[in-house]
C-alpha cells in the first residue's frame, strides 16, 4: 500500500522576504523533504524568511529539529526567521518544546 | 502489511486494539490515527486524544529509527481501558523485535539546549502519567503508556468490542 502523506513545498519571493509554504503533514516520512527544501532555500541571500504553517495540520518532533535547524542556519547568517500562522495545534508543541519563545511566531500574514 | 491481529492476552486486561504495521516512516500515521480515533470513540477530550497520538507518533518514530536503524521490522500496537476509582485508565502499548536501545539512552533532554533531536521522549513523557520501556528475554522492546482519564470516557464506549 503506498501511504497518502504529502507534503508539498512552496518557496517564493515576495518583496524582500523569502516566503516558504508547506502543505501537508509533516512527520518521520516527510520531515526530510521539508529539511531538503529549507537547506536549499536558505543556501544564499539574506532576505528575512518566512514559513507559513496555516497548512500543515499536524507536526511531530522531527518536523520541529528541522525547524530548529532552519533557525540556527538563519542566525548564522543573521537573517530573519519567523513561522506564522500555525495552526493552535501545532503552535502547542511549541510550547511543549518550550520552543514558542526561541522562534518569532506570528499569526497574521505580514 | 497491516493486520489486525489476535494478540496473546495480557495478564491484565483484555486489549480492544490490536494493530499490527510494518515499521516504516510513511506508515506512523496509522498508528497515530488509530489512537486519536479510538480515544474519542472512548470520549477522550479531543486535545488529550490528540496528545496521545502524538506520543504514539514519537514513540514509534524512536522504533523506526533506534530499534530497527530504519530497517525491516514490525511494531505492534495494542490498546486498552480500564476504570479506576478515579476515572478510567488507558494503557497503549507498543512492541518491536528491535534493538534493544539502553535505558539510559531514552531519555528527555534539557530543552534549555537549543538543538534539533531528542525531544520525542519529552512529548511522551507530557502526554502520560506513566511510561516504561521493558527489554523483552525474547529480544525486542515492550513500551507501556498510561495516562487517566475523566469517567466520562469509561462511560460511553459502545463498541461492540469493548472489554
Amino acid at each position: 500500500m503506498a501511504a497518502d502523506n504529502v507534503l508539498t513545498i512552496d518557496c517564493s519571493s515576495e518583496g524582500n522576504v523569502l516566503r516558504v509554504t508547506p502543505r501537508g503533514e509533516v512527520d518521520l516520512s516527510t520531515s526530510p523533504k521539508l529539511r531538503q527544501a529549507l537547506q536549499a532555500a536558505l543556501a544564499e541571500g539574506e532576505q528575512p524568511v518566512e514559513i507559513i504553517l496555516s497548512e500543515v495540520p499536524y507536526m511531530d518532533s522531527s518536523g520541529v529539529a528541522t525547524l530548529v535547524e532552519a533557525l540556527q542556519m538563519c542566525r548564522r547568517q543573521s537573517r530573519d526567521l519567523t513561522l506564522v500562522r500555525p495552526s493552535h495545534r501545532v503552535a502547542s508543541i511549541f510550547k511543549i518544546y518550550k520552543l514558542d519563545t526561541v522562534f518569532t511566531i506570528r499569526d497574521h500574514d505580514g | 502489511m497491516i493486520a489486525a491481529t489476535s494478540m496473546p492476552e495480557s495478564a491484565h486486561y483484555n486489549s480492544e486494539i490490536a494493530v499490527e504495521i510494518d515499521a516504516r516512516p510513511d506508515l506512523l500515521g496509522i498508528l497515530r490515527g488509530t489512537v486519536e480515533f479510538w480515544c474519542r470513540r472512548r470520549g477522550v477530550e479531543d486535545e488529550q486524544a490528540h496528545q496521545l497520538a502524538m506520543a504514539v507518533d514519537e514513540a514509534a518514530a524512536n522504533i523506526v529509527r533506534h530499534a530497527y536503524g530504519l530497517q525491516d521490522g514490525r511494531i505492534r500496537m495494542r490498546c486498552a481501558a480500564r476504570p479506576t476509582d478515579r476515572g478510567g485508565e488507558l494503557t497503549i502499548e507498543l512492541e518491536d523485535d528491535g534493538k534493544q536501545v539502553p535505558a539510559d539512552l531514552i531519555k528527555s533532554r534539557d530543552l534549555n539546549d537549543i538543538r534539533p533531536g531528542g525531544l520525542g521522549v519529552h512529548l511522551i513523557q507530557e502526554a502520560t502519567d506513566e511510561v516504561t520501556w521493558q527489554h523483552l528475554p525474547e529480544g525486542g522492546t515492550l513500551l507501556t503508556m498510561r495516562v487517566h482519564v475523566p469517567a466520562p470516557a469509561m462511560e460511553t464506549e459502545n463498541s461492540p468490542h469493548g472489554s
